[in-house]
């Protein structure tokens, strides 16, 4: 718990280094997001938005890219201490490396909240979303969302073991997930096959099923637990293996 | 506590060669090169032991830390590790080592040393109390303790070299692995952690690796030094074995304002060691010289009509010193 606590310290510090650059960052991506995307889907679907996806066009859009925004880290990049070879410090450490990396990750992510919670609230403000209670689990799965964003990135990451720039890969992760995760396409809105599909991804889990449990309260987070529970140990498992394997090739560049 | 046989390590990369056809060529037909970094060495370190590691850049001192460590696989051959095989990266043996590394950092810039220190104490489950009292007593004998609470990216390179040992020693290894830890220091700060790692290993018989450039690291701070050229060890024994023959010898450079007159260079070659003499450009010129002979070599350039651009005086590398006497013993 100790090493959890200061790894917060450290990432909250940090931020609090830059704060201007941290707040004003996340007030102008959420926003600026929210309105661009409720306004195409808006323009475009109408009143049949709210009907089919069960929210408004600004409650939805806010929602998911306050998912979007919230689990994704940039600050711990693997693939960058693979190439360069900055990951031995961490090879020295007694724990090992999946476990301090994720709990680097989950340090962040609630350095991240505890500082943008005001620029959320502000940004909710400005975009005319009212919150009610299922805020609350909202926030919960968010954080199970997190530990799914952050296992699918750092596993795409992890492939600098194998190729020297992993930069397509990570950008294409990106918009990957943007896609199937239902945060810029609601997943009512597509043909009912493929929704199906993109539900049985763990991406789903990163902002639709966070905003299905805004809709639906305590109960729908309960419903979905297991299903987080499972996608975590595939993906901890995927990258534990990986990182096995990979470490036979690793040759600590640079130092 | 540390035993290490017939250890190789080949690395493996992608040919680049030049030209676009090569490139598009290697995407069909990538061809690979291996490098042998290390060639079946063997050597051992008894307890509170300091050895100093030396060879040339790309020679495999660095290799060996990296497999030491438990960062890199060996090839083939065996380590042990105060017991364990650093492979394994075992729990036990990631508390009982440490590896300083001069070219990397394990601080966080952004925020001060003792921000990291508190982060490493939670990492190897130190108490805060121990953790100052360690932070006190290192920080005093590297004389740092009024920088511990700046910011790290606010600090020189010879400051952040010392909290970066002091970082490192903060779970109280009993084998430290030290790589270039004075690379890019000034002569006072070189000479405090030279003092400081010899202290260290006396206080607290700790076992102690040591590569450096600098040939005063090696001297003052090992009685052993192991020699590595091209992944093979050229020499294992006593330092002061080879400080002896570097007394001698100096290697002296001089470049001319333009090219020198033959019979200058035949002046030099009569003064130089062994025909060493050679021409490193049309003139730049390199040669050994016996340092009894300096007074010859200076009263020679002065009358000479060529004007001289620079004159260095170096002594005879280690490492060119330990393959002369594995050459004099095999004849």
């Amino acid at each position: 718990m100790d090493l959890f606590y200061q790894f917060y310290i450290q990432s909250l510090k940090s931020k609090l280094a830059f704060p201007w650059d941290t707040l004003l960052g996340a007030l102008i991506s959420v926003v600026a997001a929210t309105f661009a995307l409720s306004s195409i889907w808006s323009s475009a679907l109408g009143d049949k938005f709210s009907t089919l996806v069960g929210l408004s066009s600004v409650e939805y859009f806010f929602l998911s890219v306050c998912c979007y925004k919230l689990t994704f880290s940039s600050f711990h990049i693997i693939d960058l201490e693979i190439y360069e070879g900055g990951l031995s410090n961490k090879l020295l450490y007694p724990h090992s490396v999946l476990s301090f990396y994720l709990f680097q990750g989950l340090a962040d992510f609630f350095a991240r909240l505890i500082i943008q919670l005001p620029v959320l609230a502000f940004s909710a403000f400005i975009c005319g979303f009212s919150p009610n209670i299922n805020i609350i689990p909202f926030f919960l799965c968010a954080i199970l969302g997190f530990l799914i964003h952050y296992l699918s990135r750092f596993i795409v990451q992890l492939l600098s073991f194998w190729v020297e720039k992993t930069d397509y890969f990570t950008i294409s992760m990106m918009f990957v997930v943007r896609i199937f995760s239902g945060e810029t396409i609601p997943l009512k809105l597509l043909p009912p096959f493929v929704a199906t599909l993109f539900s049985f991804l763990p991406f789903y889990l990163i902002a639709s099923a966070p905003v299905q449990v805004y809709k639906s309260g305590f109960s729908e987070l309960l419903r979905i637990f297991p299903t987080y529970l499972l996608w975590f140990a595939i993906l901890g498992l995927l990258a534990s293996f990986m990182i096995r394997s990979g470490l036979k090739t690793y040759t600590a560049r640079g130092i | 506590m540390i035993s290490v046989s017939n250890l190789s390590k080949i690395y493996k990369s992608a040919k680049k060669s030049s030209g676009i056809s090569s490139a598009f060529k290697s995407i069909f037909r990538p061809e690979y090169l291996n490098k042998v970094a290390l060639n079946q060495i063997s050597f051992e370190l008894t307890s509170g032991e300091i050895v100093g590691l030396i060879g040339a850049n790309g020679a495999g001192k660095t290799t060996i830390m990296k497999i030491l460590s438990g960062i890199i696989y060996p090839t083939t051959g065996n380590v042990n590790v105060a017991g364990f095989n650093p492979t394994l990266r075992q729990k036990g043996f990631k508390f009982a080592i440490a590896l300083v590394m001069g070219q990397r950092s394990q601080l966080n810039w952004d925020l001060s040393a003792l921000d990291s220190f508190r982060l490493l104490a939670a990492i190897y489950d130190i108490n805060l109390n121990t953790m100052y009292d360690r932070i006190n007593a290192l920080s005093t004998k590297l004389s740092v303790t009024n920088l511990i609470e700046r910011q790290v990216r606010t600090l020189s390179l010879g400051e952040r070299m010392k909290v970066e040992i002091i970082a490192s020693l903060l779970h109280q290894p009993k084998i430290i692995l030290f790589d270039e830890p004075t690379l890019g220091l000034d002569i006072s700060s070189q000479k405090q952690i030279r003092s400081f790692i010899k202290d260290y290993a006396r206080d607290n018989q700790a076992t102690i690796l040591l590569t450096s450039h600098y040939m005063d690291d090696i001297e003052q701070a090992c009685k052993r030094v192991i020699a590595i050229k091209d992944g093979s060890i050229v020499y294992d024994g006593e330092t002061s074995n080879l400080v002896k023959q570097t007394g001698d010898i100096r290697k002296i450079t001089i470049a001319f304002d333009s090219i020198p007159s033959e019979k200058l260079i035949e002046k030099l070659k009569t003064e130089a060691e062994n025909n060493s003499l050679k021409l490193l450009n049309s003139d730049v010129i390199e040669f050994d010289l016996q340092s009894t002979k300096l007074n010859n070599l200076l009263s020679l350039i002065s009358k000479a009509d060529e004007q001289i651009s620079d004159l260095s005086i170096n002594p005879e590398s280690f490492e060119s010193i330990a393959e002369k006497i594995i050459t004099n013993r095999r004849n």
